[in-house]
C-alpha cells in the first residue's frame, strides 16, 4: 500500500473525476433559469398569513382575534358536550382525508379535491416524511436542524397546533417513521446498539424504548386487527429473515428463516399484513431466473405460493394491499433483449388477489424515482411519489393527474371517519 | 482588507442581498456560480445523477426560503453545500423502498496510466458500503473541498472530531482501494 499522505492525494483526485460524472452536459444557463422559475416565480405558502398580518392594524387583529377566541371556546364546549369527534378504524376502509406534503423544506397538508393547502411546520431546519396517526388527528416527521446525520422526530397536529420533539436526543440513520394503531406511540427505525433497532417513542414527548437493537430491523408493520405483532424483515449474521415479535418487543420467532441471496439489498423487503391480518404479501428474489416475485403467505408462515406474474418483468416487488384487501399495488421494471433494464416503462400494476383477474398498469410511463405509492384510505385512488411531482392515479388504468403542489415526499394519505 | 477584496465582499453581500429579496437576476447568478458544487457533492452522496439533481432542486428552493437567515455573505458557497449535502443524504433516505438499478459509471479518463489512479467504479462501489454520514463527510472534504473547520460548523462537530472521523475514513478506503 502507498503511504497516507499519497493515498489521501490519489482519493481526491478519484473524487474529483468521480464528481466530475455528475456535471457533464451540464447547461448551466438553462439550470439557472429553471431553478428561477422554480423557487422565485413559486408562491411562498406562508404568504397569506404575512399578508393578512401586514394589511390589518395590530388593534384590530386583537381585537378580532379575542372575538374569534372566544367563538372558538363556545363551540368547543358545544361539541365537548354534544359528541366527540368520530375516529376511523386504524385498519381497512375509511374515507379519504388530506395529502401531507414537504415542500422547501416545511411540511404541509393539501386537499387533493380543492386544492387548497396549508402549512403544517415550517422554521429552521428541514421537515420531511410524513405519516398520519391512524385516527387521522396528527402527523408524525423526521425533522432535520442540520447536516450532522441526526435527526429528530416532531409529533404535531394536523393544523399545526402543538408540535412536540418526541425523540429525547437527535437518532442516527432514522430511516423509518410510522404509528401504532393506537395513534399514541410512533414506531422507528435508527441506529442503537450498532444495528437498526427497532423503538417506540410515546406521541406525547414521554420517552422512548428499544424493542429490537440485535438485528438490522427494515420497514416494520403491525398485524390487523389489534396490532399485538410486529412483523419486519431483518438481516442477520445468516443472511435476511421475516421476523415476527409481540406488540411489546418479546417472543421473537421467523416466519422466514434467514438465508443467504444473491440480492441482499432487496430479498424479502417490505412484507405486508393485509387489512384482516390473515394473510401476508411479500417479494422475494429468486436466485436461478434471477428475478423478483410477489408471494403471498398466511400470517403464521404457512401456505405461501407465488402470485401470477409478467414474464417480462425482471422486477416485481413492493407489494401494498388495498383498503378491502382484494387487490396488491406492485411496482415493476422490465428488461430489454440485451438484458439491460428498461426505462420510461409503466411501473405500476395492480393485481388481483384472486389470482385469475389480470393485472392492470396504471400511470405513465416514468423514469426512476417513481417508486413509493400508497392506496387513498377509500381505495379509489393511488398516491405516487417520486421526480419532485406527485401523481394520483387510478387503480382500473383509467386517466391520472398531477397533485396541485410539488413535491417529493413519501406518500401520506389521511385517514377519515367514514361520512 | 484591501480595497479590492472590499468591494468583492461588498458585491457579494449585494448579490445575497438582492437574491433574497427575489431579484431574478442576482438568484440566478448565485445559481450559475454554485449549483455544479451543490450537484457534485449531492451525486459523490448519492451516486445517482438524477436523485443528485433532485436533491440539488430542493435545495435551491431550501436555500432560496432560508436564504435572508444568511448572515455572513462570504460563506454562501459553504452554506449552499451543506444544504445540497443534507438534502442528499434526506433524499437517501427517501430511496429506501426503491429497487435501485444500478448502472455502471463510465471511466472517465481511468484508461490513463491505471496503475497509479483509483478506479471510478471502485470508488463507487466503496462508497455503496458507507453510511450516508460518512459519505457526506467525504463529498463535504473532497468534492466540495471545505476544510475540516467549515466541515465541523456543519456537522456540530469539533475539528479535531472531523479529523479524525476522516482519519479513519481514509484508513477504511486505504485497505480497500490500494491495490498497487
Amino acid at each position: 500500500m502507498s503511504d497516507p499522505t499519497t493515498f489521501e492525494r490519489r482519493l481526491a483526485d478519484a473524487f474529483t473525476r468521480y464528481a466530475d460524472t455528475a456535471v457533464l452536459d451540464v447547461d448551466i444557463d438553462e439550470i439557472a433559469t429553471t431553478m428561477v422559475a422554480l423557487t422565485l416565480r413559486s408562491p411562498r405558502r406562508d404568504g397569506v398569513v404575512a399578508g393578512l398580518a401586514s394589511r390589518w392594524p395590530r388593534r384590530t387583529l386583537v381585537t378580532v382575534g379575542l372575538l374569534v377566541t372566544l367563538l372558538a371556546a363556545v363551540l368547543a364546549a358545544a361539541l365537548i358536550v354534544g359528541s366527540h369527534r368520530r375516529v376511523p378504524l386504524p385498519f381497512g376502509p375509511a374515507a379519504n382525508g388530506l395529502i401531507a406534503f414537504d415542500s422547501g423544506g416545511d411540511m404541509y397538508v393539501g386537499d387533493p379535491v380543492t386544492g387548497q393547502s396549508h402549512l403544517v411546520l415550517g422554521g429552521p431546519g428541514t421537515q420531511s416524511d410524513p405519516a398520519f396517526s391512524p385516527d387521522g388527528s396528527h402527523l408524525a416527521l423526521i425533522q432535520s436542524t442540520s447536516v450532522s446525520g441526526k435527526d429528530d422526530v416532531v409529533v404535531v397536529g394536523v393544523d399545526g397546533s402543538n408540535p412536540t420533539v418526541v425523540t429525547p436526543r437527535p437518532l442516527t440513520n432514522l430511516t423509518w417513521l410510522d404509528w401504532t394503531p393506537d395513534s399514541r406511540q410512533v414506531v422507528l427505525v435508527a441506529a442503537v446498539g450498532g444495528h437498526q433497532g427497532l423503538l417506540l417513542a410515546d406521541a406525547t414527548g414521554a420517552g422512548i424504548r428499544t424493542l429490537v437493537n440485535d438485528v438490522d430491523v427494515d420497514i416494520p408493520v403491525f398485524r390487523p386487527p389489534d396490532g399485538g405483532e410486529i412483523m419486519f424483515r431483518a438481516d442477520t449474521p445468516n443472511g435476511s429473515g421475516i421476523f415476527v415479535v409481540d406488540a411489546d418487543g418479546s417472543h421473537r420467532r421467523a416466519l422466514i428463516a434467514p438465508a443467504a441471496t444473491t440480492n441482499p439489498q432487496f430479498d424479502l423487503r417490505s412484507p405486508q399484513y393485509s387489512p384482516d391480518g390473515g394473510r401476508i404479501a411479500y417479494m422475494a428474489w429468486d436466485d436461478v431466473r434471477r428475478v423478483m416475485r410477489i408471494f403471498a403467505m398466511n400470517a403464521d408462515g404457512s401456505g405461501a405460493h407465488q402470485l401470477a406474474s409478467d414474464p417480462q418483468a425482471w422486477f416485481e416487488g413492493w407489494p401494498i394491499w388495498s383498503p378491502d384487501g382484494t387487490r396488491l399495488i406492485e411496482t415493476r421494471q422490465f428488461y430489454d433483449g440485451s438484458g439491460h433494464p428498461l426505462d420510461n416503462t409503466r411501473p405500476y400494476a395492480v393485481a388481483w388477489v384472486d389470482g385469475r383477474t389480470p393485472a392492470v398498469e396504471t400511470g405513465p410511463p416514468m423514469t426512476t424515482g417513481f417508486q413509493h405509492a400508497a392506496w387513498s384510505p377509500d381505495g379509489t385512488e393511488i398516491l405516487v411519489q417520486g421526480n419532485d411531482q406527485q401523481l394520483i392515479l387510478d387503480p382500473s388504468g383509467g386517466p391520472w393527474h398531477a397533485t396541485p403542489w410539488t413535491s417529493n415526499a413519501y406518500p401520506a394519505w389521511q385517514r377519515d371517519a367514514p361520512r | 482588507m484591501t480595497n479590492r477584496a472590499s468591494d468583492q465582499a461588498h458585491a457579494l453581500d449585494s448579490i445575497v442581498g438582492r437574491a433574497a429579496a427575489g431579484e431574478e437576476r442576482a438568484f440566478a447568478t448565485l445559481v450559475r456560480a454554485h449549483h455544479e458544487s451543490m450537484l457534485r457533492v449531492a451525486f459523490v452522496i448519492t451516486g445517482d445523477r438524477e436523485v443528485a439533481a433532485d436533491a440539488v432542486q430542493t435545495a435551491w428552493s431550501v436555500a432560496w426560503r432560508r436564504l435572508g437567515t444568511l448572515r455572513d455573505a462570504s460563506a454562501i458557497k459553504t452554506w449552499l453545500v451543506a444544504i445540497a449535502a443534507n438534502e442528499a443524504r434526506l433524499s437517501l433516505r427517501r430511496q429506501r423502498r426503491r429497487a435501485v438499478v444500478e448502472l455502471a459509471i463510465t471511466p472517465n479518463g481511468d484508461t490513463d496510466d491505471p496503475g497509479r489512479r483509483i478506479a471510478i467504479v471502485d470508488l463507487q462501489r466503496a462508497m455503496r458500503g458507507l453510511s450516508a454520514n460518512d459519505r457526506m463527510l467525504l463529498a463535504l472534504r473532497f468534492a466540495a473541498g471545505l476544510e475540516s473547520a467549515e466541515i465541523a460548523g456543519h456537522l456540530q462537530l469539533s475539528a479535531s472530531g472531523v479529523r479524525s472521523r476522516l482519519a479513519r475514513l481514509l484508513e477504511r478506503l486505504r485497505r480497500e482501494l490500494d491495490h498497487v
